[in-house]
């Protein structure tokens, strides 16, 4: 799952009723405790809002073992 | 070392067999995670910000070169190349698949190690002075009584649901490598004035978002007693440590509210009730226990090698790496080597699974099979003979490993953070390595002196920022990082907690803050003193005045 597929809401309703539609991926063990994140349009499609939310989309911003960050 | 009995090999075998079948219902679908997370979290393996993490245990940071080497096999095969080392001297690894898990504990299970108890509200691994048993200043070898604690306390039924989790640090020294004074319990251990071992006893510290210096319950408790007597102390808390709320819910929090000296009386009351049915530490057993640590068989050498010195004297890089990362050995002839994970561009305590082996190597060669991980995120091999430095240093180097800073500006302690961790607000590491690359200069770094970074990315307090001498902590500001700076912290036996010198910095500007106390420091600093010793005689003022200005100090 990556952050160009995610759905953009407006409205808390919305938010947790797609939250309520992941009961089966959740139950498939194909998503870990879901929740609904803060994001903003930005040119190249939906960035989140906060620092966490924009790390955990693109991975660490350091290198670890042999991998470099992305730019 | 210790080596596992029988009781041991089957008790760490089980868990790994038990937990392989509780992977494989959760992967099924049988278990939610809301049900396996309390197993899994028994088994160190917890969920983070990308990818599940195992924490594993490393009693009172001894390894030997054969684990190391089964931790770089982990790190090879089921992570991603790497390992991470923590203040509280345990091993973590960021990448693994759940479906792997059961392999790594099986691996772990092969070289008498496990993840058991290093989550949850329990008695945690219990750390100890990285140099002990070489120590020149050490009065007993704490690792006897590290392993006694480890024996006693693991899956202890009574104190497997504290109030929260507890942590235990030994030491056999005077000078405080163990941090004694910000753990649950610490234990120093001394001789009384009959020349009887025993334990000074240090109850209610620790960090976090309430950080407290310990206090001494305790000056003198003798060796046959210390089971009893932690047990006296968990009792109290077990009973009376808040379970209602998260941030209350540590010893510190109680022996404070009640007040130390109350603390200690119900302590002795507990105490007293149990002389006769508590967990007894008789003489043979205590014996059977330190027959594992005794000394290696050491040569009689000379104080003095005429081949150290000389490339001492020639070789500018091997000298300064001499100043920084050798320690005093108890035996003549012999030399403590700190091994530095902190080299420029690298994130604190990581190391490549080539390194661990590289690490493991030398050991075998040149220190007896025996590595030591430090609170601070360093290595140690504890056993070097003064005429194979050379060699041990060439074998750093060839490694990556021959950093030479620790115990200066750049020997930066720093927890993961938000690039990897959960519960952080801001990031770690890239701030330590921009800290690291502003300092590079080891002229500098010597000019500077002993100085002590801590980071951490939340009020938890995993980077020790509270007793830094100059601590850093993330904090999130409308989902910007931010940075608190705190000065004049302290985890030795002069123990003292860090003070918040002003308005937080922004991730841009928290290097050029940094680069301003020091800077103060050199200009305020008389003959001879180190940082903390200029910040304690002349105070917040002048650090305050440069950073921010005379008109906000």
């Amino acid at each position: 799952m990556r952050l160009g597929d995610a759905h953009d809401v407006t409205k808390e309703t919305e938010a947790e009723e797609l939250i309520a539609n992941t009961e089966a991926d959740v139950a498939a063990c194909r998503v870990v405790e879901p929740y609904a994140m803060t994001v903003e349009k930005a040119a190249r499609g939906l960035k989140p809002v906060s620092q966490r939310e924009r790390i955990r989309a693109r991975g660490p911003t350091v290198p670890y073992g042999h991998h470099k960050p992305r730019a | 070392m210790y080596r596992y009995d029988t009781l041991d090999q089957n008790l760490v075998d089980e868990r790994a067999r038990q937990f392989r079948g509780q992977v494989a219902r959760r992967l099924s679908g049988e278990l939610s995670e809301a049900e396996f997370r309390p197993l899994r979290l028994m088994n160190g393996l917890y969920l983070q910000l990308h990818a599940y993490m195992v924490r594993v245990a490393i009693p009172y940071g001894t390894l030997s070169a054969d684990q190391m080497r089964a931790l770089a096999y982990i790190a090879r095969t089921w992570d991603r190349g790497y390992g991470h080392f923590t203040t509280r001297q345990n091993i973590q690894f960021n990448w693994p698949n759940l479906a792997d898990v059961p392999d790594i504990l099986d691996a772990l299970a092969a070289v008498e190690m496990h993840a058991i108890q290093t989550s949850g509200n329990c008695i945690r691994n219990v750390t100890a002075d990285a140099y002990a048993g070489v120590a020149d200043d050490e009065v007993a070898d704490p690792r006897v009584y590290a392993e006694i604690i480890r024996q006693w306390s693991s899956l202890h039924p009574e104190f497997s649901f504290l109030p929260r989790k507890f942590k235990v640090a030994v030491t056999g020294a005077p000078q405080d490598r163990a941090a004694l004074r910000v753990h649950d319990i610490g234990l120093r251990l001394c001789r009384d004035s009959d020349g009887a071992l025993g334990f000074e006893v240090m109850v209610g510290g620790g960090q976090g978002r309430t950080p407290m210096i310990g206090t001494t319950i305790r000056s003198f408790l003798p060796e046959a007693d210390l089971l009893t007597y932690l047990e006296a102390i968990l009792r109290v808390y077990n009973m009376l440590g808040r379970r209602d709320n998260l941030y209350k819910a540590r010893i510190k929090i109680l022996v404070h509210s009640l007040g130390a000296e109350t603390f200690a009386a119900m302590v002795e009351d507990e105490w007293h009730q149990l002389e006769d049915t508590g967990p007894a530490l008789p003489a043979h057993e205590i014996k059977r226990i330190r027959a594992f640590f005794l000394p290696p068989t050491y040569e009689d050498l000379e104080a003095t090698v005429p081949e150290f010195e000389a490339r001492r004297r020639q070789d500018t890089a091997f000298a300064r790496w001499c100043q920084t990362n050798l320690a005093r050995h108890r035996r003549s002839g012999y030399a403590i080597v700190d091994v530095s994970l902190k080299p420029e561009g690298g994130s604190p305590g990581d190391i490549m699974a080539e390194q661990m082996e590289a690490v493991a190597d030398l050991a075998k060669r040149y220190s007896f099979g025996e590595i030591r991980v430090t609170h601070a995120q360093n290595l140690v091999l504890p056993h070097v003979k003064l005429a194979e430095l050379s060699a041990v240093w060439e074998g750093l180097a060839a490694a990556g490993l021959e950093t030479p800073n620790v115990g200066l500006v750049t020997d930066i302690i720093a927890c993961p953070g938000l690039d990897f961790c959960n519960l952080a607000n801001a990031r770690s590491i890239p701030v330590a390595q921009r800290i690291i690359e502003r300092f590079r200069n080891l002229d500098r770094q010597h000019d500077i002196g002993e100085l002590r970074i801590n980071i951490s990315g939340c009020i938890n307090a995993c980077g020790h920022h509270h007793v830094g001498h100059i601590g850093i902590l993330g904090v999130d500001r409308k989902g910007e990082e931010y940075y608190q700076i705190t000065l004049g912290g302290s985890s030795d036996e002069t123990a003292s907690l860090g003070k918040v010198v002003g308005p937080s910095f922004s991730y841009d500007a928290i290097t050029d803050a940094v680069e301003v106390i020091v800077t103060t420091y050199l200009a305020q600093r008389c003959q001879g003193e180190r940082f903390l010793d200029t910040y304690r005689r002349v105070g917040a003022q002048p650090f305050k005045e440069d950073l921010y200005g005379i008109a906000q100090g």
